[in-house]
């Protein structure tokens, strides 16, 4: 005759953990941090992320921001690459510019736009998927930055 | 396109882990495992329920069934992805193998092994080679042994998670040529055995398989039995622990490759350059996974040397092997919270390309133009998920290691006897969570 007790006790573990987790709803992060990569400041371009105030003209807890974010490519270095964090309802600009021509890829998103010397890439959304996404040159499979949209 | 296979299709990964299901995560695996391996677990109970009990008589025309309709669908989808792999679309969206062998087979067939038991023996197109010719091919004389199974899992791991550029179709149809290669000069030369001992997948999903609640019994007849407890049934050989050990090393420089200290390390590096340094990354990660477990083992007999349970034999073997089943479900728990989302998610653009395998614009079922719905599964979701398999996976490889050190050990001898590999699981509970958590 087997004993079931240690099969009870774990089950119940489990579950008492279950709920433990349940508990722990991650919190909606509310950010707006501007990354700039150790590279970036010693190169010539900066980087720089405006958010616009804009106002909070419902009581909703929906915090909406227009961020931009800027990346130069030049040569192999690239300046405002890193991970830029934004709140899931943003709207996102981002605008690169590069010395060569080449299509501009954000993953997940599926959003493209062609760059050239003489023209930046622009890419604008509503970041409404979370994770975290690759912007990439797509030609030369060259990864720029990555878009973190917090859940 | 990135180093990392999984993310090199759609380009998405996962929010890192929110620190609260960090902590409960850590702290219930720890409390979990002290009280199973001090107060609950006096005795072994898990090879006497490994043997189960037979299924309704009525389910085996169903298995007989689905075993024919198994080995045709592996023969058809092998040869539509060769197909595709050699003479399709050069653009990794558009063409259907990169995304049905990482991710349909790589980790579809790990989720699937753990639900339904050995489902790669009848989809293996090598397999059914093998049945067919059966009477022209040679009497086993091959090896016995699981190392050619784990230097090709060594390999394949490489070229996903080092080589910069796993997604091309052609490499991947290289790939798929080399793997064929070895299997079928195996086969024909030594005989089917060959399968058993060199496919480092079937190898692999074979052990992940023993976690099922159902298997076919010797006499092919199914069997239900309890999750987890068919891996007490696990008879290593030489090899196999580095089989278990390929699996969970490469999971680990997964993780290790998706953190921001890799991302700095590598930042700039392309090509061969990249595929350089993640080389050596893969085999020093595998390599720490390796030490710690092996050193944990060796420490082991210093704590068994007391009195033993009567009629047990003293046990001279390989304390390696005999724990070695307990690190399968760790290395399915790592499987499932790196690759999880990205199935839910890839998964969704094979479904799309079946319609148009090849890229040549073609819509055979319809569903050519379906996109991927990142909104089946919220990030909470596979956050849960994610620490959800860790923890479940660490506190089972804990019990069953405590399972089988009371077979021949009074519990609280069996008990001090897994303090090292307890220290190890542990170590690996947290590593893995912190990778999850500074991705």
């Amino acid at each position: 005759v087997r004993s079931f007790r240690p099969a009870v006790a774990l089950l119940a573990l489990l579950l008492l953990g279950g709920a433990a987790c349940t508990d722990s709803e991650p919190s909606p992060v509310v950010e707006t941090t501007t990354s700039v990569t150790a590279a970036a400041s010693t190169s010539v371009a900066t980087v720089t992320t405006v958010t616009r105030a804009t106002g909070s003209s419902s009581t909703s807890t929906t915090v909406s921001a227009a961020q931009e974010i800027r990346i130069t490519v030049a040569g192999s270095q690239v300046t405002g690459g890193g991970r830029h964090k934004v709140p899931r309802g943003a709207t996102v600009r981002i605008i690169v510019t590069a010395d060569v021509s080449d299509e501009v890829h954000l993953h997940g998103y599926d959003k493209k736009a062609d760059v050239t010397p003489a023209a930046p890439a622009t890419i604008e959304l509503v970041a409404n998927i979370p994770g975290v996404f690759e912007i990439e040159l797509e030609k030369r499979a060259k990864q720029l930055a990555q878009l973190e949209v917090t859940g | 396109v990135t180093a990392l296979l999984a993310h090199a299709i759609s380009g998405r990964s996962d929010l890192p882990l929110p620190l609260p299901l960090f902590i409960y995560g850590a702290g219930f695996a720890l409390v979990a495992s002290f009280v199973a391996l001090r107060a609950l677990w006096g005795d072994p109970h898990l090879a006497a329920a490994a043997d189960g009990r037979a299924a309704p008589k009525g389910l085996d025309a169903a298995v007989r069934v689905a075993s024919v309709v198994l080995h045709v669908v592996g023969l058809l989808g092998f040869v539509v992805v060769l197909g595709a792999a050699l003479f399709g679309a050069a653009d990794s969206t558009r063409n259907i193998a990169p995304v049905a062998v990482y991710v349909v087979f790589w980790v579809g067939l790990q989720l699937l092994s753990a639900l339904l038991g050995d489902v790669w023996r009848p989809l293996s197109p090598f397999e059914t080679l093998g049945r067919a010719l059966a009477r022209w091919l040679p009497a086993d004389d091959g090896p016995s042994h699981h190392w050619p199974a784990a230097a090709m899992l060594l390999g394949f791991a490489w070229l996903e998670l080092a080589y910069h550029s796993p997604a091309q179709p052609r490499v991947v149809a290289a790939a798929l040529v080399v793997y064929s290669a070895v299997l079928a000069i195996g086969l024909l030369r030594v005989g089917p055995r060959w399968l058993r001992m060199a496919d480092g997948f079937g190898v692999l999903f074979s052990f992940i398989s023993l976690i099922a609640p159902v298997f076919r019994g010797d006499d092919g007849r199914l069997r239900f039995r309890v999750p987890f407890s068919g891996l007490a049934t696990l008879r290593p050989i030489p090899g196999t622990v580095a089989v278990i050990e390929v699996a969970l090393g490469a999971t680990a420089f997964d993780g290790t490759s998706r953190s921001a200290f890799w991302r700095n390390l590598t930042a700039g590096q392309t090509g061969w350059s990249r595929t350089a340094t993640a080389t050596v990354g893969l085999l020093a990660v595998t390599g720490a996974v390796v030490i710690a477990y092996e050193l944990a083992c060796s420490q082991i007999t210093r704590f068994t040397s007391g009195p033993r349970r009567d009629g047990a034999p003293d046990r001279d073997d390989d304390a390696t092997e005999r724990f070695a089943h307990s690190l399968i479900p760790i290395a399915l728990a790592y499987a499932i919270a790196h690759y999880f989302s990205a199935f839910v998610f890839e998964v969704q653009s094979a479904y799309a390309l079946a319609s148009d395998p090849f890229g040549r614009s073609w819509d055979l079922f319809g569903t050519a133009a379906r996109t991927i719905d990142y909104s089946v599964i919220s990030s909470a979701g596979i956050a849960y998920v994610q620490a959800g398999a860790i923890v479940v996976g660490h506190v089972a490889g804990v019990v069953i290691a405590h399972d089988r050190a009371v077979e021949d050990l009074p519990p609280k001898a069996a008990a001090r006897s897994q303090y090292p590999l307890l220290a190890v699981m542990v170590a690996y509970t947290v590593a893995g969570l912190a990778l999850l958590l500074g991705a």
